[in-house]
C-alpha cells in the first residue's frame, strides 16, 4: 500500500473514531457496524428526528439498552428485532465506537 | 429529456487533505452510473474513504424522484415536494457531474457512451440503475400505454399522474391494482399504496373500491396488511390472488379494460404495475447472464461476469436482501468500502448489514420487517430467519411509533443521501 493511501486511510480513522484505528483483524470492528445504524440513527449515530442520538452516550448505557433489546428486557419496536444480531463483542464495538462520537 | 452538462468540482471543506489529492491523474477513476439510493450512497462513502478518488457520476434525471414514500403521494398525505431531491448537495462533493443518459456499456473496455455521444472511461465502474420495467409481458401495455395506466413504480410524472387520475376520478369508481410475480422492487410496496389510496377514498370518495390483481399468492407483511384492511377499509378492497388468477395478460387504455385469464375489468383508474428486471444499461451489457438480474460477489459486489465493475442496489442479485432503498443504500456505502480496501492493496471485509422496510397502512398506523443479514463467500443470508416483523395484534401506540420512526428514517436517509 502508497504511503499516499496510508494517509487517506490515516484520517478517515481519525474522521470516524478511535477505535477504528485500533480495530485488528478478528476484532470486532465497531466502525464498519455502526454504518448500518446511520441511516436511522443520523449521520454517525447524531439523531435522525424521532430516533433517538447515540453519538456521545455512555459507552455502558448504550451495551446495556442494546443486550436488554436483545433479551427481551427493554421493549422497543424495532431494536428488539435487530439487537439479537449482534454478538456480545460486537455490542461492546458498536457502543465504544458511538461513545467516542462527539455529539 | 434534454441534455445538460454541468462540472462541479471538489469543495471538500471537511477533508482538506483531500484537496490536492483529487488533481486529475492522482488517483484511479471511478464511474458512477445511477446517483439513486445505492449509487448516493456509494459516492458519498467513497469520498470520505478514498478521496484521491477520480469520480464521474453520470445521471440522467435532473432531480432525483424517491419511491419510497411516493405511496404518500399517492394517497394525498404530503405533496410531491417531499420525494423530490436536487443532486447538488451529492454533486458538490467533489465530482464530476455528467447530467444525462448512459446508453452502452462495454464491460471488457469498462467504456460509458453518453447520449451525447461522450465516452467515460473508468478504472472501475460502479452501476446502481434500478430496474427496468418489462412493458412487453402484459399485452397492450407500453410506455405510451402507461400514460392512460401509469405504473408509478418509477417516480416522478407517473406519480403525480396516478394521484391526479384518483382526485379526478368520480365517486363510486373502481380502481384497479396490478401487481406482478416476484422479484420486482419493493415486497410491500404494492401493498401499501392499496393501503393508502384506501385511506383517501375513504374520506374523500367512500362509495368507491379497489380491486387488487395479483399474480402472487401471499404477500409481504400480509398478515399486518390485512390486520389494518379490516380495521379501516372493511369492504374496500377486494383481492383476487395469483391462484384464483388474478394475474394481468393483458390491457387495453382506449376501454380501460384490465384483463387476467378469466375476466375482464373496466377500470376507472387503473395502476398497472408490470414484471421487472436490472435496469437496461446493465441489461444490454449482458451483465445479467440473460437471467434478468445480475449476479455478483456477495463480499464487494462486484460483477461475477465482468472484472471492475460493481453492482448494487435493485438491479443485483442479492440474497436474501430484498430490493429496497434502505438496502441499496447499506450496499452502497459497504462496496465503497469494498473498493476503497482494493484500491489499497487489502481483501475486502465482509459486513453485517441491516434491512428495514417501514410501510404505512394509514398515516398513523406503520409496521415493519427488519433484519440483519451477514455477507459471506457463500452469499448474503438473514441472521435471524423470519424473526423480524411487527408482531400481529399490535396496539394502536405502536403503529403509531412506528409511523413517526418512518418519517424520520425516510428525512434521516434521504438528506445523508441527497442533502
Ligand atoms: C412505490 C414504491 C415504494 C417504495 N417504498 C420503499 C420504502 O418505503 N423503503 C425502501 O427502502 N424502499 C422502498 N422502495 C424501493 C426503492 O425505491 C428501491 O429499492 C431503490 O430505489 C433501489 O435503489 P437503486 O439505487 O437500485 O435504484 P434507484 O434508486 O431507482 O436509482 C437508480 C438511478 O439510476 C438512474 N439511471 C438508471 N439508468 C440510467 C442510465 N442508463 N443513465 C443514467 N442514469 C440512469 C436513475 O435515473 C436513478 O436515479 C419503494 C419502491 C416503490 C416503487
Ligand atoms: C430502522 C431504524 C433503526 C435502525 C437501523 C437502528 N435503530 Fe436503534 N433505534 C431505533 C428506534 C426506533 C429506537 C427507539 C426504540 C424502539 O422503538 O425500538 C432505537 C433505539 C436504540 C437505542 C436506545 C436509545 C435510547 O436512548 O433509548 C440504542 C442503543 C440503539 N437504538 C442502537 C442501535 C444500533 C447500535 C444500531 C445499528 C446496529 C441501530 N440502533 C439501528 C431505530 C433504529
Amino acid at each position: 500500500m502508497s504511503g499516499h493511501h496510508r494517509l487517506a486511510i490515516a484520517t478517515l480513522a481519525v474522521a470516524l473514531g478511535p477505535l477504528s484505528a485500533l480495530a485488528g483483524p478478528g476484532d470486532a470492528d465497531g466502525a464498519a457496524l455502526a454504518v448500518a445504524c446511520f441511516s436511522c440513527h443520523g449521520p454517525e449515530g447524531r439523531g435522525g428526528g424521532e430516533i433517538p442520538a447515540l453519538a456521545g452516550r455512555d459507552a455502558g448505557e448504550i451495551a446495556r439498552q442494546l443486550s436488554g433489546y436483545a433479551d427481551g428486557s427493554i421493549p422497543g419496536t424495532i431494536m428488539p428485532r435487530l439487537a439479537p444480531s449482534y454478538t456480545g463483542a460486537e455490542v461492546t464495538a458498536l457502543a465504544d465506537w458511538f461513545a467516542e462520537v462527539a455529539p | 429529456m434534454k441534455m445538460q452538462r454541468r462540472t462541479f468540482v471538489a469543495s471538500l471543506a471537511a477533508l482538506p487533505l483531500a484537496a490536492p489529492a483529487l488533481a486529475r491523474g492522482a488517483g484511479p477513476r471511478v464511474t458512477v452510473v445511477g446517483a439513486g439510493y445505492g449509487g448516493a450512497s456509494f459516492i458519498r462513502t467513497l469520498r470520505r474513504l478514498a478521496p484521491e478518488v477520480e469520480i464521474t457520476v453520470i445521471e440522467q434525471t435532473p432531480r432525483f424522484h424517491s419511491c419510497p414514500f411516493s405511496n404518500g403521494v399517492i394517497g394525498g398525505l404530503w405533496d410531491g415536494d417531499r420525494i423530490s431531491f436536487e443532486y447538488d448537495g451529492l454533486a458538490s462533493t467533489g465530482t464530476r457531474w455528467a447530467s444525462g443518459a448512459a446508453v452502452g456499456f462495454d464491460p471488457a473496455t469498462r467504456e460509458v457512451t453518453l447520449e451525447g455521444g461522450e465516452v467515460v472511461t473508468g478504472d472501475y465502474v460502479l452501476l446502481s440503475p434500478g430496474i427496468s420495467l418489462n412493458f412487453a409481458a402484459i399485452d397492450g401495455y407500453s410506455p405510451e400505454a402507461a400514460e392512460a395506466m401509469p405504473h408509478a413504480w418509477q417516480a416522478g410524472s407517473q406519480t403525480g399522474l396516478l394521484r391526479r387520475q384518483l382526485v379526478e376520478m368520480e365517486d363510486g369508481g373502481t380502481v384497479v391494482v396490478a401487481i406482478p410475480r416476484p422479484p420486482f422492487r419493493c415486497p410491500p410496496g404494492p401493498y401499501e399504496r392499496i393501503s393508502l389510496i384506501a385511506h383517501y377514498l375513504k374520506a374523500a370518495k367512500p362509495a368507491s373500491k379497489i380491486i387488487v390483481l395479483d399474480a402472487q399468492d401471499g404477500f409481504s407483511k400480509q398478515g399486518l396488511f390485512e390486520e389494518c384492511w379490516a380495521a379501516l377499509y372493511p369492504g374496500l378492497i377486494e383481492r383476487i390472488p395469483g391462484a384464483e388468477s388474478g394475474e394481468v395478460e393483458a390491457v387495453d387504455p382506449a376501454t380501460m379494460r384490465v384483463s387476467t385469464a378469466f375476466d375482464d375489468i373496466t377500470a376507472d383508474v387503473a395502476n398497472v404495475i408490470p414484471p421487472q428486471r436490472a435496469g437496461a444499461l446493465a441489461l444490454d451489457a449482458g451483465l445479467d447472464g440473460g437471467i434478468g438480474w445480475c449476479p455478483v460477489d456477495p463480499v464487494s459486489f462486484e460483477s461475477t461476469l465482468a472484472p471492475g465493475v460493481f453492482i448494487i442496489g435493485d438491479a443485483a442479485i442479492m440474497g436474501e436482501m430484498p430490493k429496497s432503498g434502505f438496502s441499496a443504500a447499506q450496499q452502497g456505502s459497504a462496496c465503497a468500502a469494498a473498493l476503497a480496501a482494493r484500491i489499497a492493496g487489502d481483501d475486502p471485509a465482509p459486513r453485517k448489514l441491516i434491512n428495514t422496510c417501514y410501510s404505512l397502512a394509514a398515516p398513523d398506523w406503520g409496521f415493519s420487517v427488519a433484519d440483519v443479514y451477514a455477507q459471506t463467500a457463500d452469499g448474503i443470508a438473514a441472521i435471524r430467519p423470519g424473526g423480524g416483523t411487527t408482531p400481529l395484534g399490535a396496539d394502536a401506540d405502536t403503529h403509531a411509533a412506528e409511523a413517526r420512526y418512518a418519517n424520520s428514517w425516510f428525512d434521516t436517509l434521504t438528506s445523508q443521501l441527497w442533502g
